[in-house]
């Protein structure tokens, strides 16, 4: 869809589209929360509108904002940097016309400050994920299906499992989930998860899996390769599954310097793709079975960014992979038809003041 | 901050879609040319090719249901009927020759752009549907050249671009013959075929103006001897063409004669002495080069064409007239090629020689690299219609593709483009609903995507989707996100219809405990909101009969209503009759409440407050010794469950709850003395 250009006054900390697309929420430095509305025109172009504004009331900037899958209403959660984590809900109140935001939960996570967080909707219930800045993943969980007001913590997960690695004292300054999409056969909930910290052990993505008859969070499988030891994971991104399966699996071509030995998946069947952005490249990863039977293997490793790559999002059919970095270009990544991924198209950034 | 987009693929050809890729460029484009092409239009011509595809599909299901093993012989008709109204979708395309001289150069190039797609859909229909048009291969593409000339000059030049300059000059010439480029221009019209520009353009010659002081006659007499050989030229075609020069044959041997008594003539009058009488050197070199041209000289049909296009069509018409089928084409055409090399590299060469080829993967690789998704999708129905080699190609399945054969994948691509506007995704279902793999995945995302405000028109459309594709589960969950919206935007009645529909009964029953809540907030004096309330909980209706709170929210409302008119016949100072009626009335309902146990705890406390007020009503015991009994009892009950609670609600509890006791104390002790 063509939309207008749309020039957010203050300073942006940190955008989040809702399920349709259409709204945006923003995040700013001054602790200020915005909604923007798509609107189109007949001549088939769209612009944005301001429709909400209100202070998040967190005493600083609101590092993180996001919103929950709209079965719930347009419910988004924005977080402070002290760890309180806000839910904002759009009611028409009796007697009005407009929409109002108003406050219906506090979590108060581990008075730190959170960097990165995301909702997911499950059999069972909503759950969010949070990620602070001790690198623990706290999962809370809410039964409500129409008021998401009361919470209560699910699970807290370390992505550490050495004891050397769970005492240390290292600082993470950045960290990525993903849920898996609702769009796949799987019936459990699954994540993925990977950090930026001071310890290299610790920069690796790994996937977690919700098994049911221990009502436990497993970690199920790590996505490292040798050469990504030392690369700080940005982002990570699960890909839709729409139908994603391989009936004879065969070794996909990497362009872009690195190729990998022949790895067949185990069992032929359903398999998710991943796209982590570690360091200067992304790597794409196949991710089949589940819990124990859980295999991995890296398909791809992009490379020829200039610097650090900070983001990669799949699109809606999990086909295109668009990146962006701090080389001030946007790519977009698609296979071709002989299954080599490969750069369809480069969208320059140029900032003016 | 600004975007500029670099390292696209070669060429952003548009589609029916190009708004979505282009459209500020094509708004610049309309404005320019006040040619209404907007969005509007443009979603109506993907619309216009999905109803033709729909067609297609339905003729095929059909077809396949007589024969499934394949395709009737006919086949290639009905793709040649799709072809022909997605060509006419693609917009109308005049001859080059004639009317779009008066253009000029630029605004042709402008206007013309999605006529690209056009040219190259015609080729495709020649050379893969239309069975009649293999016998006549050679004038099909001089026809073809004819109505898209002017379309090849995107790439570089072309003959058209050529007359486009010319014809300006000529309105204003006086003595064109003068003039070299004049010359020129016919000779290379003439090497393509265009002979009524020719002789139009002839008829322009100073010789033939009558205000002359110079002696003519001959000098015009060799040049009307040359418009009637041009006029009178014998063409090899299956159908004569009413409003074009030449005489046309069908027949082969009648053909052979005329065309053998054709040149004879051009010979003859090559060799004529009359060229020494005329004075006006350069009308003699300019017909004689048109002559050349007629006489299938090489080096002149070479000289006079721009584009290898150009050249082959020439070859056609004057050095192999004779050639009927695609024999030797593609090594003609290849030669072709190497004479006329672009100076630049032309993205499409690769494309229309596969074509004349009928090489299809290559005709695939280079409309993918050219052309955006619309076209990857509707052409595969044309390579199909005749081809079998093109079958196994485009519908094999491709592990590379997760499964998908190329034809699905194309498909995918292209409905993911129309769900990304508003104007177009309804279009999408159609060809998801044709994608055995992951059509379906996608057509749930597709629709789940779609906004559900009420100011949309989505939600009933999604729920005609779901019912037509039966995505019953997909059209359920859907409905709830739409209940959800409207319950939380202050229409909750609008909620509940919707998520009855969905038959979500978790939501419905966390909605009817917040009309619950909401009747017990209410003072029993605000009959507007009672009303209200009341017509919300009819809607959740008997249904939820299974549903213990329903039973319970009709007799707590006419507990409600009852302990109002007991209130007005008090304040009112009705009789006592009055107030004691609405009393027991309202007793009455408190006991039932009480009784069956379907009160939920939380509204225990608030209802034995209000019967405090029957309880300490002076003029008679409306509350007798038994029912006071179970009233204490249903306090003392939930005094013991409730005690564990928070210290302050408990303390708030307990002064309540002495009170209600207090006044239970008396009223039993009345009642008592009473009975």
């Amino acid at each position: 869809m063509q939309m207008e250009m749309t020039q957010l006054d203050g300073m942006v900390v940190h955008t989040s589209w809702n399920q349709s697309k259409l709204r945006m929420a923003v995040a700013l430095s001054d602790g200020a929360l915005q909604i923007w509305d798509a609107s189109t025109e007949a001549s088939g172009t769209s612009h944005l509108t301001l429709t909400g504004h209100w202070d998040a009331g967190v005493g600083g900037f609101c590092p993180k904002v996001t919103w929950a899958p709209s079965e719930y209403g347009d419910v988004v959660a924005s977080c402070s940097v002290d760890g309180v984590i806000s839910l904002w809900e759009e009611v028409i109140l009796d007697g009005e016309t407009e929409g109002t935001w108003r406050r219906i939960a506090s979590l108060n996570t581990a008075q730190l400050s959170v960097l990165d967080m995301q909702f997911s909707n499950t059999k069972t219930g909503l759950l969010l994920l949070v990620i602070s800045a001790d690198g623990h993943a706290r999962i809370y969980h809410t039964i409500d299906v129409l008021n998401v007001a009361k919470w209560q913590l699910q699970a807290e997960l370390q992505n550490s499992r050495t004891p050397i690695e769970i005492n240390g004292k290292y600082t993470f300054l950045g960290a990525s989930v993903a849920w898996r999409s609702s769009t796949s056969r799987s019936p459990q909930p699954a994540f993925a998860f990977g950090c930026n910290s001071s310890s290299s052990s610790l920069n690796v993505a790994k996937v977690w899996e919700f098994e049911q008859s221990h009502q436990r969070w497993f970690c199920v499988a790590e996505l490292r390769e040798a050469d990504e030891l030392d690369k700080p994971v940005n982002h990570v991104s699960w890909a839709p599954n729409i139908g994603r399966d391989v009936r004879n699996p065969q070794m996909s071509c990497i362009e872009h310097v690195i190729v990998f030995p022949p790895v067949s998946l185990p069992v032929p069947g359903s398999y998710e793709m991943i796209a982590v952005a570690s360091g200067d490249g992304i790597s794409i990863w196949q991710v089949a079975g589940a819990q124990e039977k859980c295999s991995v293997r890296r398909v791809a490793r992009l490379m020829g960014f200039e610097d650090e790559v900070w983001q990669a999002e799949w699109d809606m059919s999990g086909m295109t992979l668009a990146s962006a970095g701090s080389d001030g270009i946007v790519r977009l990544w698609q296979a071709n038809l002989k299954g080599v991924i490969c750069i369809v198209i480069n969208f320059a950034i140029i900032m003016s003041t | 901050m600004a975007i500029r987009r670099f390292n696209a693929p070669l060429l952003a050809y548009v589609s029916p879609l190009w708004y979505i890729d282009d459209y500020e460029k094509a708004l610049k484009a309309n404005e320019q040319h006040q040619q209404p092409r907007n969005a509007g239009s443009s979603a109506a011509a993907a619309s216009s090719s999905s109803s033709s595809s729909r067609v297609v599909e339905s003729r095929k299901q059909q077809a396949l249901l007589q024969s499934p093993r394949a395709l009737p012989l006919d086949w290639w008709e009905t793709v040649l009927d799709y072809s022909r109204n997605i060509s006419a979708v693609l917009g109308a395309s005049k001859s080059s020759s004639g009317a779009s001289m008066t253009q000029s150069t630029k605004s042709t190039r402008d206007m013309e752009m999605p006529s690209i797609l056009r040219a190259i859909w015609d080729l495709l229909e020649i050379f893969y549907v239309d069975k009649h048009a293999s016998s006549w291969l050679p004038e099909q593409l001089i026809n073809w050249l004819e109505r898209y000339d002017k379309v090849l000059a995107i790439l570089g030049p072309t003959i058209h671009c050529k007359l486009a300059v010319l014809q300006p000059r000529l309105v204003n010439t006086r003595f064109p013959e003068d003039d070299e480029d004049y010359w020129s221009g016919l000779t290379s019209a003439l090497a393509v075929g265009w002979l009524d520009v020719v002789v139009k353009c002839l008829r322009m010659h100073g010789s033939y103006q009558h205000d002359q002081i110079d002696n003519r006659q001959t000098e015009n007499g060799l040049v009307e001897a040359v418009v009637v050989l041009i006029t009178k030229m014998p063409r090899l075609r299956p159908n004569p063409k009413l409003d074009t020069l030449g005489v046309t044959y069908t027949f082969k041997p009648e053909f052979s004669k005329a065309w053998e008594r054709w040149r004879n003539q051009i010979a003859k009058l090559n060799s004529s002495s009359f060229w020494l009488e005329c004075t006006h050197e350069g009308t003699v070199n300019g017909l004689k080069q048109l002559l050349s041209v007629l006489l299938g000289d090489v080096n002149t049909l070479t000289a006079a064409t721009m584009h290898w296009m150009e050249l082959l069509v020439s070859h056609f018409l004057f050095i192999r007239p004779f050639l009927m089928g695609a024999e030797g084409l593609l090594s003609l055409a290849r030669k072709c090629v190497q004479l006329k090399l672009p100076a630049e590299a032309d993205q499409m060469l690769d494309l229309l020689l596969a074509i004349l080829g009928e090489d299809t993967e290559v005709v695939l690789v280079e409309c993918r690299k050219l052309f955006d998704p619309w076209m990857l999708t509707h052409m595969v129905e044309l390579l199909l219609a005749k081809n079998g080699q093109a079958q196994l190609f485009l519908t094999e399945e491709r592990e590379v593709l997760d499964g998908m054969s190329l034809e699905e994948f194309h498909r995918l691509v292209y409905a993911q483009l129309l769900s990304s506007h508003p104007c177009t995704w309804q279009l999408a279902p159609f060809y998801l609903a044709s994608c055995p793999r992951q059509g379906q995945g996608l057509l749930e995302a597709v629709l789940l995507m779609q906004p559900v405000s009420s100011h949309s028109k989505a939600p009933m459309k999604v729920l005609d989707i779901c019912r037509m594709y039966e995505l019953r589960s997909v059209g359920d969950k859907y409905m709830r996100m739409v209940g959800v919206y409207h319950w939380k935007h202050g229409r909750k009645g609008l909620g509940i219809s919707w998520l009855q529909c969905g038959r979500d009964y978790e939501r419905l029953s966390c909605a009817a405990d917040e009309l619950l809540a909401a009747v017990s907030q209410t003072s029993a004096g605000d009959s507007n909101r009672l009303q209200e309330l009341d017509g919300l909980i009819d809607l959740l209706g008997p249904q939820f009969e299974g549903f213990g709170g329903l039973a319970f929210l009709h007799r707590f409302r006419d507990f409600k209503v009852s302990l109002y008119s007991f209130q007005e016949a008090q304040t009112n100072l009705a009789g006592i009759d009055k107030q004691v009626v609405a009393g027991k009335a309202a007793t009455k309902h408190l006991i039932q409440l009480m009784k069956d146990g379907i009160t939920p705890q939380r509204f225990l406390l608030p209802l034995l407050q209000d019967s405090v007020e029957l309880l300490e009503y002076s003029g008679e015991v409306l509350v007798t010794a038994a029912e006071t009994n179970a009233l204490l009892l249903k306090l003392q009950n939930f005094f013991l469950t409730n005690k564990h609670d928070d210290i302050n609600s408990t303390e708030i509890m307990s002064q309540s709850v002495a009170k209600i006791r207090l006044a239970l104390a008396c009223n039993l002790g009345r009642a008592i003395l009473k009975e």
